[in-house]
């Protein structure tokens, strides 16, 4: 055991990690993992579980709550394994752009010039030009957009250096995403607050947060309108909440409307309008005002509320509200349908003046801090457009005039991905370089015989 | 005339000429070789792809918000994605395999699309709140148009799985193992003396469905980095394990470990075939697999 020295452990550790197959046999467990994520049902409580994978013999029912909730399968993506599984990931990138695609690149610009004689790595190989010209085949190489090199005898050309090294950039910028989250994860937090219309709000209500997050506690909020747009069909089109951020000494720091879609950004935390809800109805009935707790029920696809108000000694009525919008439906205690009412009509009900003086909603607001965010958008930005470069494919072409025999040139090709294109490419170039040497040629003719 | 039966008789006429297009290139490739019937492939796609976009546009025009909203306007999009990349990688490629294996595609989403799809799944519904952003437009048009190119790509790499299966039994056969490929080369490639060695039907066929995947990629990416932003503008995460979410990132893996097998030596020859072959399973899945779980934010209500 002498001969594993500090040294030669981080060889391994290296040669190890920055393994190809490595890389994809991760990236298949990781997709595994996924797929099991999708099919047992994510963040329950037990009693889910419990009714849903019942512990039996079968051999098809191995999957059990027991085996569930032991291997942590009902919380996949937050599970040590899981997390260890994506560091090993990150760590797998990293030595990979490091030990191999950093070296790789400056292979590729010490290889210029070198006659290219490992056959196995040859693409193409032809030496059937008849004139040799190295200015024709310039010139045909330019008409293909590649970059020429050109040393006495040899040429060498490449294009689309680009996409050989976009994919480091893809790696990076994975990095930096997954480095984003992690930064998301220990510093961030997420907040989750029902507000009644017209109140003030602290933060607080944390539904998530990372060891290293800390709530601000010196900023108010007040939400001064809550409503909801409708389309045609009764359905809803928009909810808006109008907020106004003030600060410790009651001074307004900024207002605005947030709807779904368009969150309020303030200091680095955002407001979101994720749900609502009604409350209660404020009723004034003669000269009593009461306020009325509704109950929330659905029909069919609809949700409706409902409350119901006694009037005499045995009889009561109940109201029912479909929404914001359409008048409130008066029943009696029969289920008959005695009367409509609009908020803020007077109508009359039992000898008694009866008034919907408010409709009391609340918004559903979620609030969260994410200080990795601009990492992750940052790596978001760069993965898109190295993404889509490292389509380009590398080509080089060595072309040379020292080994041959009378009139030719040796071609020598490579490509990394467009096989197919570069095989185009090539024909092109050699068939404009043989119209240039006939050219030349029947120029030179004619100037003889003239 | 009533918009939606414009929009159906598109539909129908665009089904019929695939029907006869899937006819001219299936004869094209099996018994001819005729630029005529090439060019009438072409024009023939070219129409069907011209149906659907009228098809998509009546009902822009009619909805006012872009037409992605359910099951129905997205597949007729996807086939109009996939009708748009056939015509983009044949201009391109010149390559008649393409059509050949798209046109089947095609036929059958719109046969599955004006037959099986119950009419309330067809009718419009008002967007809920969530999708009334611009975002709609751009994360569902560039997931739509790479899952069209992985389609067609993986699929690309089926075929190349076939023929190598058979041409290894048939090889198997005659103990002509190692000849084959360049009996193959050969006969492609007499028609140019300028190359030593010429690319196989094999090695083309592998080469185009890298190359196919490798530009679906990129979008799928983009895609995903769209919704995962647009996500964070609406719920308030921009990655939050919904299956949708998670079945789109396993395509993005699977094509991922497909796209970097294809530089690791012990994974040479047809294993990375294989990937791929599993990717348009999951491509599948993804797109209409995850409305069976009947949950998350992305169904399109298939269910319920």
């Amino acid at each position: 055991m002498k001969y594993i020295t500090n040294k030669n452990l981080k060889w391994y550790a290296t040669k190890i990690l920055s393994n190809l197959n490595l890389s994809i046999i991760i990236l298949l467990i990781i997709s595994t993992i996924s797929i099991i994520g999708t099919i047992i049902e994510q963040d329950q409580n037990m009693n889910y579980y419990q009714l849903h994978y019942p512990i039996k013999s079968g051999i098809a029912e191995q999957i059990n709550w027991k085996i569930i909730i032991n291997l942590g399968l009902d919380h996949i993506y937050a599970t040590w394994w899981f997390i260890l599984l994506l560091v090993l990931f990150f760590c797998s990138l990293i030595t990979c752009t490091l030990s191999r695609q950093l070296p790789g690149l400056k292979n590729a610009r010490t290889w210029k010039f070198v006659p290219h004689t490992d056959k196995t790595r040859c693409l193409l190989y032809s030496d059937l030009f008849k004139i040799k010209s190295l200015a024709n085949i310039i010139c045909s190489l330019n008409l293909k957009y590649y970059y020429v090199f050109h040393k006495k005898n040899q040429i060498y050309a490449y294009k689309g250096l680009i996409g050989r090294i976009a994919p480091v950039f893809v790696h990076i910028s994975i990095v930096l995403t997954l480095t984003g989250s992690m930064i998301g994860f220990f510093s961030g937090f997420t907040i989750q607050q029902m507000v009644p219309k017209g109140e003030i709000f602290h933060i607080q209500n944390t539904i998530k947060s990372g060891t290293q997050s800390s709530l601000p506690l010196n900023i108010l909020g007040k939400i001064e309108n809550f409503y909801i747009d409708y389309n045609s069909d009764n359905s809803i089109k928009q909810f808006y909440s109008s907020i106004v951020i003030i600060d410790f000494y009651g001074q307004n720091i900024k207002k605005e409307t947030i709807f779904v879609n368009h969150p309020l950004k303030f200091h680095g935390i955002t407001v979101y309008q994720t749900d609502w809800q009604i409350n209660s109805l404020r009723i004034k009935i003669g000269q009593h005002s009461i306020q009325k707790k509704v109950n929330k029920t659905k029909l069919g696809n609809n949700s409706i509320w409902f409350t119901n108000i006694p009037i005499s000694s045995i009889d009561q009525i109940f109201l029912i509200i479909t929404n914001l919008k359409n008048t409130i439906l008066i029943y009696n205690s029969n289920g008959e349908l005695i009367n409509t009412i609009n908020t803020n009509e007077t109508i009359q009900i039992n000898k008694q003046l009866f008034t919907i003086t408010e409709i009391m909603t609340s918004t559903g607001l979620q609030i969260k801090a994410d200080p990795g965010l601009q990492f992750v958008y940052i790596g978001f930005f760069i993965l898109m457009i190295s993404a889509t470069v490292s389509y380009l494919s590398y080509s080089q072409i060595w072309i040379s005039g020292i080994f041959c025999i009378k009139q030719e040139l040796k071609v020598t090709g490579t490509t990394n991905r467009a096989k197919l294109s570069f095989e185009e490419d090539l024909r092109y170039i050699i068939k404009t370089y043989n119209q240039f040497s006939i050219k030349a040629y029947n120029y030179l003719i004619n100037i003889i015989h003239l | 005339m009533n918009s939606n039966l414009i929009e159906n008789t598109l539909i129908n006429l665009s089904f019929a000429i695939l029907l006869f297009t899937l006819f001219v290139y299936w004869i094209n490739i099996a018994f001819t070789n005729l630029k005529m019937l090439s060019n009438l492939g072409k024009i023939c796609t070219l129409a069907v792809n011209l149906c659907l976009s009228s098809t998509l546009i009546i009902r822009w025009i009619e909805n006012k918000y872009f037409p992605l909203s359910n099951l129905y306007e997205s597949l007729i999009f996807l086939t109009w994605g996939l009708t748009l990349v056939h015509l983009i990688l044949e201009q391109q490629n010149k390559s008649k395999l393409i059509g050949a294996i798209n046109t089947p595609i095609c036929l059958f989403i719109i046969a599955f699309t004006s037959f099986s799809l119950p009419s309330e799944m067809k009718k419009t519904v008002p967007l809920v709140p969530a999708l009334r952003s611009n975002w709609l437009m751009m994360h569902v048009s560039i997931m739509m148009i790479s899952y069209a190119l992985l389609i067609l790509g993986s699929l690309l790499s089926i075929l190349f799985l076939i023929i190598y299966k058979v041409n290894l039994k048939n090889s198997n056969i005659n103990q002509k193992r190692t000849n084959y490929r360049i009996q193959m080369s050969t006969s492609i490639a007499n028609n140019s003396a300028l190359y030593s060695d010429r690319m196989s039907i094999l090695q083309i066929i592998d080469n185009l469905s890298y190359r196919i995947i490798g530009l679906g990629f990129p979008l799928l990416t983009i895609g995903i980095i769209a919704g995962a932003v647009w996500a964070n503008d609406a719920w308030g995460s921009y990655w939050s394990w919904d299956p949708k979410e998670t079945w789109a990132l396993i395509t993005w893996l699977i094509f991922a470990a497909y796209l970097h097998s294809r530089f690791s030596k012990s994974w040479a020859g047809e294993k990375p075939a294989i990937l791929a072959s599993i990717g348009f399973l999951v491509v599948w899945i993804c797109y209409l697999g995850v409305n069976f779980l009947g949950k998350g934010l992305h169904s399109y209500g298939w269910l319920s």
